[in-house]
């Protein structure tokens, strides 16, 4: 027989990535879903939760959840793990907190056996109906993190996380003790761009931005830099290049030769529009890796930690 | 007491943010303020220009508790003042879908957020260890109370099937004579509620005060009616803003009102208070239980009348599915004829009278908008309470008199963040 599985998605949509919850909840009811599962729309009302939950086998709740963490974050976790990684939350501005609701759950004899959280960094608390860039890109991975979570219950005495980014979670509490004071220097003419990747990396790193070559050159004499994410075409089409090869001059007297190891990653959309391929090279693109726009925040975080490792060792 | 200071900065276990000041000197009371701080909203200004079919969907996104509330206030305002009256079939379902969400917020309410007061628990946290059984009842209350407001409004909250004209989708027989059942087999679970409270020791204080309400000849008014106040004038509906003097103060965000005297109450005990006689034969049997008989002046005693009304609602329902079934459902679809004109809706939510008026233009979309929300017109009364109740709690320590302060205003049930949208705002 099938463990009845209740998904909630909770928030208030009109607060926009508040609402993530209730985006999620939608989607999975637009989709085949195996039998047994139930899926609802919890808006708003924390305390609503506990009626749903008797009978309920494995409870999976999706919620925005203030972490700590880059915006768009998705993380699956049970309760207990999840609250010793972030702060208390508050599940919406007319319930209660989402542990509050689960410990009076276990006073009372509701609590299922088996309860999963999947929690989104939101990047804005604001009114307003839609989600933030940062979370309409993170939605199709939290509605596959709630799948995942229906799918696959955690084996017993294990840790919670059920997807990649949760796995992520638990190592990263060590690395982030590392990234503290870590200063990024975003060099790019796009004030979209930067805003993209400050929200991404503002959580774990300290990060600066200009918006020239020149202005760039300078700030990196000013803030010294661990790393550099170069855009390649501003004010001219080869600028970027132009900046890694005066930051990796083999002159020893050149004013940035302090600098020269300092990793640069690359951001360039060129990948999509030509046939062309670029790859690091040391006499004609001194960088040290490249990502592609648009950027995927999992993966510009990990080519960040990457590089930092590399620069550390 | 000789000199205390009081400061509470956001009273816990109620909607919104709202701060307590006492301030008392050789044993008299120097100060006293209830302060709304939260941000204005604006939601009159953010409706204007748009179609009138938009406004009860983006009104209703004032509040996710009373969301059921504004949305009927909402089609209501718009159906006077484009001159549409609804069919008999309509307004039943309208009232039947309102006492869904009477229940779900009362029970709320009630039972997640008052009753710790009443039984010396901190939140209903530990409460659940030692009153496990009420609790559970409150769980089942209001999981049948949400289920209800999805099965008739399409969502627990923020209904879509309700609108102007009519309704976008019928609940089915079968699904009637469920529900119809569900509310018959959660009597007892209220009925242990009421017990409880029965059982609970509530504070004694009392204050002369006014209390309005909507008032109907033919029944319990919840959607629509005159403005009846105990002080024994009736207001017509379109003309409320005569009754409701709507004011500004320096420490809120949001307006105040009052009526015949410095300030009035709205809500479940001015709604038993105005219409006792018409409450459902087992809300008044519970009304006797608890000790409330018109014209009652102990605000401590509102989640008690919010138990009167859950009754009142559970029975009425009875009714209102009966009559539904016996006429049979008809699809009526929601089409209407617009006309320019200014209109008014009434509704009795879960904290009080509700007000909403439109001036609806020649193509259709909201020209004004004005909304006055049942919290506001509590916020004069809360302060007025708390200037009588502060003295009168001489020889209690401090951490006594704070709790009567905090729960003096928990009893009132405010929506704070409902409230705060109603500053004027002149655009030039």
């Amino acid at each position: 027989m099938t463990e009845p599985v209740l998904v909630v998605g909770l928030g208030n949509e009109a607060l926009r990535d508040e609402g993530i919850g209730v985006h999620v909840a939608r989607a999975l009811l637009a989709q085949p879903l195996p039998p047994g599962v139930r899926v609802l729309d919890g808006g708003t009302s924390g305390f609503a939760l506990l009626g749903w939950l008797e009978g309920v086998h494995r409870a999976v709740l999706v919620d925005a959840m203030a972490m700590g963490r880059p915006p768009g974050t998705v993380v699956t976790a049970r309760p207990e793990e999840l609250r010793s990684l972030c702060p208390p939350d508050r599940l919406s501005l007319h319930g209660t907190g989402v542990f509050d609701v689960l410990e009076l759950a276990a006073a009372i004899g509701l609590r299922p056996p088996e309860v999963l959280i999947v929690g989104v960094q939101p990047a804005e608390i604001a009114w307003g109906l839609e989600l933030s860039p940062a979370l309409q890109q993170a939605l199709p991975r939290a509605v596959e993190a709630a799948l995942s979570a229906i799918a696959k219950a955690p084996a017993p005495g294990q840790p919670a996380p059920t997807n990649p980014e949760a796995t992520e979670l638990t190592q990263r509490e060590g690395e982030e003790e590392m990234a503290k004071g870590k200063r990024i220097l975003i060099i790019d003419d796009d004030p979209d761009m930067v805003e993209a990747l400050r929200l991404t990396l503002q959580g774990c790193y300290e990060v600066y931005a200009a918006s020239s070559g020149q202005e760039g050159l300078r700030k990196v004499k000013e803030i010294e830099p661990d790393l550099i994410i170069l855009d390649v075409m501003m004010e001219t089409a080869t600028e970027g290049f132009q900046v890694s090869l005066a930051l990796r001059s083999r002159d020893p007297d050149s004013e940035f030769a302090r600098y020269s190891r300092v990793p640069i990653l690359m951001l360039t959309a060129i990948h999509q529009t030509t046939p062309l391929r670029f790859a690091p090279d040391s006499d004609y693109l001194p960088v040290d890796d490249f990502i592609e726009k648009p950027v995927k925040p999992g993966v510009l975080l990990a080519k960040v930690k990457k590089l930092l490792a590399n620069g550390n060792s | 007491m000789s000199s205390l200071d009081i400061n509470v900065h956001y009273v816990t276990r109620v909607e919104g943010h709202g701060n307590l000041h006492a301030k008392i000197r050789d044993g008299q009371l120097e100060e006293c303020q209830w302060e709304v701080p939260e941000a204005p909203r604006f939601f009159e200004s953010m409706i204007l220009g748009r179609p009138y079919y938009d406004a009860p969907f983006v009104t209703s996104r004032i509040c996710g508790i009373c969301s059921i509330g504004h949305t009927l206030a909402a089609i209501q305002g718009v159906e006077n003042a484009i001159g549409f009256t609804p069919s008999e079939q309509t307004l039943r379902l309208r009232k039947l879908l309102l006492h869904g969400e009477t229940v779900q917020s009362h029970v709320l309410h009630a039972g997640y957020l008052a009753l710790p007061d009443f039984v010396g628990a901190p939140s209903v946290v530990p409460m659940a260890a030692s009153h496990t059984a009420a609790v559970l009842c409150v769980v089942r209350l209001h999981r049948l109370a949400n289920e209800w407001c999805d099965l008739i409004g399409g969502r627990t909250t923020h209904p879509i099937r309700a609108v102007v004209g009519g309704w976008t989708k019928l609940p089915t027989p079968q699904e009637l004579r469920g529900l119809r059942q569900r509310i018959v087999d959660a009597l007892p679970d209220a009925r242990a509620v009421v017990e409880v409270f029965a059982s609970v020791p509530i504070p004694r204080f009392e204050r002369d005060t006014e209390y309005l309400a909507l008032k109907k000849a033919d029944e319990y008014a919840w959607y629509g009616g005159d403005i009846a106040s105990t002080d024994g004038d009736v207001t017509p509906l379109p003309e409320y803003k005569r009754k409701v003097k709507e004011f500004i103060v320096p420490h809120s965000t949001a307006k105040w009102a009052r009526g015949n005297r410095a300030s009035y109450a709205v809500g479940a005990l001015a709604r038993v208070n105005v219409n006792y006689d018409q409450l459902s034969p087992l809300a008044k049997q519970v009304a006797e239980t608890l000790g409330i008989k018109p014209v009652c002046c102990n605000p401590y005693l509102n989640s008690s009348a919010q138990i009167v009304e859950t009754a009142h609602a559970l029975e009425d329902s009875l009714r209102l599915i009966d009559e539904l079934l016996e006429s049979g459902l008809h699809e009526e679809g929601y089409a209407v004829a617009v006309r320019p004109g200014t209109g008014v809706g009434g509704v009795e939510v879960p904290r009080g009278t509700l007000y909403h008026e439109y001036t609806i233009d020649a193509e259709g979309r909201v020209a004004g908008a004005n909304f006055v929300i049942p919290t506001n017109q509590n916020h004069a009364n809360i302060q007025e309470d708390l200037k009588v109740l502060v003295p009168s709690l001489a020889g209690k320590s401090k951490e006594e008199i704070t709790l009567a302060m905090e729960m003096l205003v928990r009893s009132y049930d405010p929506c704070i963040s409902c409230s705060t949208h109603l500053l004027e705002v002149e655009f030039v």
